[in-house]
């Protein structure tokens, strides 16, 4: 309790963050994630289920911050006060209700630590430069096979797709659901070559709207073969040539399961020249073109593009 | 030294008005100057992190901050009320005497804590603070975040095909915390610990007020190395390619290695990561069942937490301790749920 010098932020030792000022970051840091939720900017980092999470944590944070800064700032105020006969008398006999004062309302374990101070980055990070949703550049750094990726969807897709052949081969082959074709392998064939398959809702209408996960999904297992020949409405964006392709472009999108630190790419390949850099946003008529994705190219199938329009990026950057 | 100095003394040596005759700043005036500074330098800032591997990077960091920001909360929030509205005799009376005894049962209370891992690590030094022997502490943060209700639910969701996935990643997390937990009874030294400044039971502190401190300490503590663990996360992702778990999948030991390296070094969060390890198709079960059973165990980020708030000379015992328990616990459930399929 003797000795503590404090300086006007409240710190004890040099580089120690105090109260104050641990105050008004936690404040800012809760404040900011407030702001990029309400703003729809945290579906760039996390998936929008986090919402409401990250509006409660923000809240107490804030909370506790302003709380926080406010009665340290009366205890400063109140030692002040204690302080300020002590100095017009002289100094010698002041100490005593300084000390209580200091003690009492700053009686406090982690004043001395210099941890406090990183979480600076992260809000500098978001307050200074706002990193944009992962793009080409993941795309190219996170692609792995296709035919490893992502066959879940028919388990958990909200249409609930019919699950009775892709059950049956499920069980047959290595114990069953959405993971069926989970051998090792990483083929989309079986052991005796035969294509696995699953079975897929019937798609509805002129120019269905896909998910570019559920579209490589389909063009690799469907049984019905339901995209051949079949124009469908992707959304995604311009991306360099994936592995195993030397020309053309990609339409990707990302998919994430949490947050962007789980995120897989999901490709289709169009061959040409891309018609707008890469990053560009857009939405594309496009038709599988049958039997091309395969291992050499990460089952990274080929589509061609009836149109093509650049979009605004969508309110949520991946899919799930 | 200034006329206002005069009045020597060592209990008076450094108290209020002498710290304004030598100049230190304080750490409000610390900020301001690091905002200033982060204010002029945004053009640079914002150009390099404009490079696309410095923008994955960034933008994976910020995720990982975002997404374990809320969970972190609800810990701190868990660990001031601890502090501020639990007696210390409390734990002591339900707690058995018996080391023995005291890591099953902790190890058991775990179920009950709906968070994940980073929320897990300020709770268990808060109820070290309290009495708790450190090796139900430990035994408890090791199972709360691998077999909550939560985890479990999203392990199944996840793994719909393979249901027996939760039963054993809820045998694995069990068996690696009381593990931890009776073998750090044994070995643990009080002395690896960084030595706390005991929080007194002042009187004239309401237990609101120890609420909100304890909240905000807890928090600005975690939170900072949260960030360091973050940062690592993120570079791992960033340079390990994608292509690294391809094709291994015959090899069962290289499997489980893989799978725990690449636990420890991903950090992610204990609720998302039955999602990734069931996108791994080319790994085999019982490697899927290391990488559930270490990830919420001893990851990059937790040893960076751990290292903050329990001391760096606990950490470097620990988290190998872990990682080694985790690592075999997890290989004989697998192997005994699966086989070697």
């Amino acid at each position: 309790m003797m000795g503590r010098s404090r300086g006007p932020g409240g710190g004890r030792r040099f580089g120690g963050m105090g109260v104050e000022t641990q105050g008004i970051v936690v404040t800012l840091l809760g404040g900011l994630l407030i702001s990029i939720t309400v703003s729809g900017r945290f579906t760039s980092y996390v998936r929008p289920g986090f919402k409401w999470l990250l509006l409660v944590a923000g809240a107490i944070l804030v909370i506790v911050g302003i709380v926080s800064v406010v009665l340290a700032v009366r205890a400063d105020l109140r030692d002040g006060r204690a302080r300020k006969p002590a100095r017009s008398v002289g100094s010698v006999p002041a100490p005593e209700p300084q000390q209580l004062g200091a003690g009492g309302a700053h009686g406090h374990d982690h004043a001395s630590s210099r941890a406090p101070w990183l979480i600076l980055a992260p809000v500098l990070v978001l307050l200074l430069v706002a990193p944009p949703a992962l793009g080409a550049d993941a795309v190219a750094r996170n692609a792995g096979s296709q035919g490893l990726a992502g066959y879940n969807t028919a388990s958990t897709a909200p249409a609930g797709p019919v699950g009775d052949t892709g059950g049956k081969d499920a069980v047959g082959s290595s114990g069953g659901g959405g993971y069926a074709f989970n051998d090792g392998s990483g083929s989309v064939y079986d052991s005796s070559g035969g294509r696995r398959t699953m079975h897929f809702p019937a798609l509805q209408g002129e120019d269905p709207q896909l998910g570019i996960k559920e579209f490589v999904l389909r063009s690799l297992y469907d049984a019905d073969n339901s995209l051949d020949g079949t124009p469908v409405t992707v959304v995604g964006f311009i991306a360099p040539p994936g592995d195993g392709y030397t020309g053309g472009y990609t339409i990707a999108r990302m998919v994430i399961s949490c947050c962007a630190a789980d995120a897989n790419p999901m490709q289709l390949h169009v061959d040409g020249d891309a018609p707008y850099p890469s990053n560009t946003w857009v939405q594309a008529v496009v038709t599988n073109v049958s039997n091309t994705a395969t291992m050499d190219n990460d089952y990274v199938p080929t589509v061609t593009v009836g149109s093509l329009t650049t979009i605004d990026q969508p309110d949520d950057p991946y899919e799930h | 030294m200034t006329s206002s100095d005069t009045h020597t003394g060592p209990p008076a040596g450094s108290i209020g008005k002498p710290g304004r005759s030598r100049y230190r700043p304080g750490s409000l005036e610390i900020f301001g100057a690091i905002l200033l500074v982060a204010i002029a330098l945004r053009d640079p800032l914002e150009s390099l992190l404009a490079r696309p591997a410095l923008q994955s990077w960034a933008t994976v960091f910020i995720a990982i901050c975002v997404q374990a920001t809320p969970f972190l909360v609800l810990g701190v929030v868990v660990s001031g009320a601890i502090a501020a509205f639990v007696p210390a005799a409390w734990f002591s009376r339900v707690l058995p005497d018996r080391p023995v005894l005291a890591v099953p049962v902790a190890t058991a209370c775990g179920v009950a804590l709906p968070g994940c891992e980073c929320g897990s690590v300020p709770i268990s030094n808060r109820l070290i603070d309290r009495g708790v022997r450190p090796s139900a502490s430990l035994a408890f943060m090791l199972s709360a975040p691998a077999i909550n209700p939560i985890v479990l639910v999203a392990t199944a969701v996840a793994f719909t095909g393979y249901p027996s996935m939760v039963w054993a990643r809820l045998i694995a997390g069990l068996l690696t915390a009381l593990i931890v937990g009776w073998v750090w009874e044994r070995i643990g030294r009080p002395e690896w610990m960084r030595p706390k400044v005991p929080v007194k039971a002042e009187p004239g502190r309401s237990g609101r007020r120890v609420f909100l401190s304890t909240i905000l300490g807890d928090f600005t503590q975690a939170a900072g190395f949260l960030v360091i663990g973050a940062a690592a996360a993120a570079t791992f992702k960033t340079i390990v390619p994608a292509h690294v778990m391809e094709g291994i999948g015959s090899s069962l030991l290289v499997s489980i290695l893989l799978m725990a390296g690449l636990a420890f070094i991903l950090a992610l969060c204990s609720e998302a990561d039955a999602f990734v390890a069931a996108s791994f198709s080319a790994i085999p079960m019982v490697g899927k069942l290391v990488f559930l059973t270490v990830g919420p165990a001893v990851d990059v980020k937790l040893f960076a937490m751990q290292a903050g708030i329990f001391g760096r000379r606990f950490a470097i015992r620990f988290a190998p301790l872990t990682l080694g328990v985790a690592v075999a616990v997890a290989s004989m459930v697998g192997l005994i749920f699966w086989g070697w399929q």
